[in-house]
């Protein structure tokens, strides 16, 4: 049970971390012809990396090895549903 | 990402294209059954309307196997394997060893009974080699039939692997290539399909699944590949060189099993403490019993756990068949843990996803249709710019066909499984339905326009898919009230699972997008 | 990656065209084989004794894809041709002389 917590919690920080990317990407901003985002500060690119990364990180360091293989093969799967949805804004 | 010359981008975008042109098709029902086969002891149970008893492996089952050992021929008494089948059955193989006449091959030879854990009455008994004897009772037959389409595509062996294997390396192709021949992975990770035009759209549509698919297809592609080849190709290539051609020799090494050394008659131990034992160091009820030398001196009990909570492989333990005295942890390969040990013990695990249950089951299910994805909008982005060509436009109703084919097969199969279970041979029937069921798709994907080809198709497909609890029930099957009582949640989720891709199929028939928009409902921004 | 070597005119027209085909095909499927098999020969065994059996059968995906995407990828087709072929029969030799014992036995 623990496990399954873990990697849920994981995968949703992840998650949160891959919309955050996705909603803030020049490029996918301009092909949609969104408004230009303000530029990302420094801080807030270590935050993104953190919020994607650091979860499975700490899934391998806490000797979760199941829960790591298993966090790689959903962030695999939100990273593509989140990146595959376009941007509600378009006409 | 990487940059490479123009000429080798060329070289690379042709193996890329060609490969998937002749092998795509193929691979896509290898991949396509594959994700399915991930459920495969779940389609399994739901197909028979559960299991009997929650845990058949934790039952006591020595004194049945006692009784029934007796009435088997002597020769057969040598080995028994035991595990638990998905009706909730215990299946014991008592067997020896001998040559397949119809291979040529050294293989298991004995009968194979199933057992009613709860009385030890044997349902169903049959004598046969161990490549035909598992999985071949009435109830196997829809499980069965789809992993031995993912397995080797119905073909004899060893063509089946060796066509499945080289199926895996063109995936491996696939995978690296686009990795070369993509130079802006990461930029492009978000991007999401431009609506700008339709050959524009099929490309970011394949480029975003292939992109975040990437690591997972290359782990399912060489694990894949590696399965294939291990015993059709790897072992007896291995044997040759290292044992004089004798594969049972290479076998016996790479597994660690002991030279038999005391053939002195001896009372078995008692095969529940065993167990009882081993799930006390496992934390976990046994999957897999195999008993060596039953009755000998030097008898030794194998025994399989799955992984325990948070680990990715499972554990062994070896028990001394005579004394029943627990002799430690035995690994899969040797008889010392060692790298090779520790490498062939992830192949299983990548590949099948089934070591955290059925969580890591449909994150596994999510990866192979995410392949299936890759390879048909491949397929199409292909075609499409060869559209002008009339050749090339035949070949697009054939994508359209195979695409929806294969799962169109896969659930007809299902329909007429539930219509012969008890009333025929299945097996028979399940292979029956789904070539019938192919063919009923080709012959529309020639009859129909183009253009009308893959609503028709996803409209079929989502009716059968919603359709299959109806059939089940109706045929006989455990209704849900009964399923829940019986703590066989499975079959209850596993309609769901059916009737909510046969509605997901019948909106991308009806036009709709395969899932509403939720988007849709926050307020617009201004731009 | 070797990143920037350009490729040489050589790698136009029909006859090296064909060598790739000749060389990232059979050649290679056949070289891979032979690795596989010949690997048993000089890979370390490991504490237990089975890392010279497992890993042969283990890696052959690997040795596969590896020796394709170099006969793919090297700008002379026949040179990568030559180092899969010397590779080959280097890890051969095993193979052919465990053959000859198997037949002397048989025989």
């Amino acid at each position: 049970m623990m496990s399954l917590i873990l990697f849920l919690v994981a995968s949703l920080l992840s998650g949160l971390g891959l919309a955050w990317l996705a909603a803030v990407n020049p490029k996918r901003r301009r092909v949609y012809g969104l408004s230009r985002p303000a530029p990302v500060v420094p801080w807030q690119k270590w935050a993104m990396a953190v919020l994607v990364l650091l979860p499975g990180v700490l899934l391998v360091v806490f000797g979760q090895v199941a829960g790591f293989v298993l966090w790689l093969g959903a962030v695999t799967v939100i990273g593509w549903m989140v990146a595959l949805r376009r941007p509600a804004l378009t006409r | 990402m990487i940059k490479l010359s123009q000429e080798r981008t060329r070289r690379l975008i042709a193996v890329h294209g060609w490969s998937a042109v002749i092998c795509g098709l193929f691979l896509y029902v290898v991949v396509l059954t594959g994700a399915v086969a991930v459920l495969v002891h779940e389609i399994g149970a739901w197909s028979v309307g559960g299991s009997k008893v929650a845990e058949p492996m934790a039952a006591p089952v020595d004194a049945t196997l006692r009784e029934l050992i007796e009435t088997v021929p002597e020769a057969q008494r040598e080995d028994v394997s035991l595990f638990g089948n998905a009706a909730g059955e215990i299946v014991a193989y008592f067997h020896t060893h001998q040559q397949n006449p119809a291979s040529g091959n050294m293989e298991d030879f004995g009968t194979l009974m199933d057992i009613d854990p709860r009385s030890g009455e044997v349902l169903r008994s049959r004598e046969d080699y161990g490549s035909e004897v598992f999985n071949a009772g009435p109830g196997d037959a829809l499980d069965r039939f789809i992993v031995d389409l993912h397995v080797n595509l119905h073909l004899p062996e060893p063509w089946g692997l060796y066509a499945t294997g080289i199926l895996g390396l063109v995936m491996l192709v696939a995978a690296i290539s686009g990795l070369l021949i993509h130079r802006h992975l990461i930029k492009d990770a978000f991007v999401a399909p431009r609506p700008t035009g339709a050959l524009l759209e099929k490309k970011d549509r394949h480029v975003l699944a292939g992109t975040w698919g990437l690591v997972f297809g290359f782990v399912l592609a060489f694990t894949g590949s590696f399965f294939s080849f291990a015993t059709a190709l790897g072992l007896p290539l291995v044997a040759i060189t290292a044992f004089g051609g004798d594969q049972v020799a290479a076998l016996e090494t790479l597994s660690g099993t002991p030279e038999a050394s005391d053939p002195a008659p001896v009372p078995m131990a008692n095969l529940d403490a065993i167990h009882a034992r081993s799930a006390a160091e496992a934390g976990s009820v046994p999957q897999f019993t195999s008993v060596s030398h039953w009755g000998r001196a030097d008898s030794q009990v194998l025994v399989f756990h799955a992984p325990s909570e948070g680990e990715l492989t499972g554990t062994t333990n070896l028990f001394d068949g005579a004394t029943g005295e627990f002799l430690g942890v035995k690994p899969s390969l040797g008889t010392v843990p060692s790298a090779g040990t520790v490498a062939f013990d992830l192949m299983g695990p990548l590949h099948f996803g089934h070591f955290a249950g059925l969580l890591s089951k449909i994150v596994w299910v999510c990866l192979g249709l995410a392949m299936c994805y890759v390879t048909i909008t491949g397929l199409q982005l292909w075609l499409q710019r060869r559209e002008e060509d009339p050749l090339w436009r035949r070949l697009a109703s054939s994508v359209e066909v195979v695409a929806y084919g294969t799962p169109i097969g896969l659930a007809g199969a299902a329909h007429v499984f539930f219509l012969s279970y008890g009333r025929a041979d299945t097996h028979y029937w399940v292979a029956s339905g789904f070539i019938g069921f192919s063919l009923l798709t080709i012959a529309l994907g020639l009859l129909l326009p183009r253009a009308a080809l893959h609503r028709t198709l996803a409209g079929f497909l989502g009716a059968l898919f919603v359709l299959l609890p109806f059939t089940r029930m109706l045929l006989g099957g455990t209704p849900w009230a009964e399923a829940l009582a019986g703590g066989n949640g499975v079959v209850v989720a596993m309609d769901c699972v059916m009737v909510l891709s046969g509605v997901i199929c019948c909106r991308v028939a009806a036009g709709l997008g395969w899932m509403p928009r939720f988007a849709a409902l926050t307020p617009r921004a201004a731009t | 990656m070797s990143a920037n070597t350009p490729d040489t005119p050589a790698g136009q027209g029909r006859g090296p065209l064909l060598a790739r085909w000749i060389v990232a095909g059979p050649l290679v499927l056949v070289a891979s084989i032979l690795v596989m098999a010949g690997m048993t020969a000089w890979f370390p065994e490991g504490a237990a004794g089975i890392n010279h059996l497992a890993f042969p059968i283990l890696l052959f995906p690997a040795i596969w894809a590896l020796l394709f995407f170099y006969a793919l990828l090297d700008a002379r087709p026949w040179r990568a041709g030559a180092v899969i072929l010397a590779l080959a029969v280097a890890n051969g030799v095993p193979v052919v002389s465990a053959v000859q014992t198997m037949m002397q036995g048989a025989g």
